[in-house]
């Protein structure tokens, strides 16, 4: 029992550290749903050259206290999959935003979810 | 037996305070509000981004209230989150919505929480332009 309380707590506790939440909003129409792991471009500091539309508003928070940090390559994970579950074959204006609260770090990640012209739209369900 | 039914009184409390999460209360009509010149609908969408750009996992979102609540973390000192936090929205036209801001800190983790009412404003903002 004594040597479980040294694993259980500790872990417990780093469990408790960090919080991610990740969420999309449809901006009009709402599309079907892809696989989560689906293929989805991103355009960090680039415009697509195909015709699209906007479909989805796209978010991820994440928080972690003991002074550690978030960057993109930690959220960009989560970012896709929101993209993908609300139908986007794409990620463009992409915005970061840092900031902090006592020891909390925080990272904010949102981005807009696009849908290309199915007529132009490479690799993508086009039974969709 | 006594401090074994002492442990439990106590730990049960402890279970209580981390189920308990704050409500946030409407701000009275005597609190100023901010006006953004835009419809009811949009100003909702722009209070869902501003709560969930700010952490806040959304709990409820009518065409008039907007509510959610951050999650507790653990921390070296002190920890985060736990607050919740409502956007109250009134039309006053076709292109004038009225907004009020609230947020509620719970008991578990109060000294690591923080007023959110501004954080949020300025998110709505940043989407909607600045209010009046």
């Amino acid at each position: 029992m004594g040597r479980m309380t040294y694993v259980v707590f500790p872990a417990l506790a780093l469990c408790g550290c960090v919080a991610t939440t990740g969420n999309y909003r449809a901006l009009a129409e709402r599309y079907p749903a892809r696989s989560p792991d689906c293929s989805i471009e991103i355009f960090r500091d680039a415009t697509p050259d195909r015709p699209f539309t906007a479909i989805s508003h796209l978010n991820v928070h994440l928080e972690k206290t003991f002074f550690i940090p978030s960057d993109f390559a930690s959220a960009v994970g989560e970012l896709k999959r929101q993209g993908c579950l609300s139908g986007a074959d794409g990620i463009v204006n992409i915005q970061e935003r840092h900031s902090s609260y006592l020891e909390t770090r925080i990272y904010n990640l949102s981005a807009t979810g696009i849908r290309f012209d199915r007529e132009t739209a490479p690799d993508v369900d086009r039974a969709k | 037996m006594k401090m074994q039914s002492g442990k439990l009184v106590l730990a049960i409390c402890v279970l209580g305070l981390a189920a308990c999460s704050a409500t946030p209360t409407k701000p009275s009509d005597g609190t100023p509000s901010v006006v953004y010149d835009k419809p009811e609908a949009q100003v909702q969408k722009a209070a869902i981004d501003a709560l969930t750009d700010n952490g806040f996992v959304i709990s409820k979102s009518d065409a008039e209230l907007v509510e959610g609540a951050r999650p507790h973390k653990m921390g070296a000192m002190v920890g985060s989150g736990g607050e919740s936090a409502g956007v109250w929205l009134s039309s006053m036209g076709s292109d004038k919505t009225s907004v009020k801001v609230s947020t509620a800190k719970s008991l578990l983790g109060i000294v690591g929480q923080k007023d959110w009412d501004k954080d949020i404003i300025m998110a709505m903002d940043k989407s909607l332009g600045p209010h009046e």
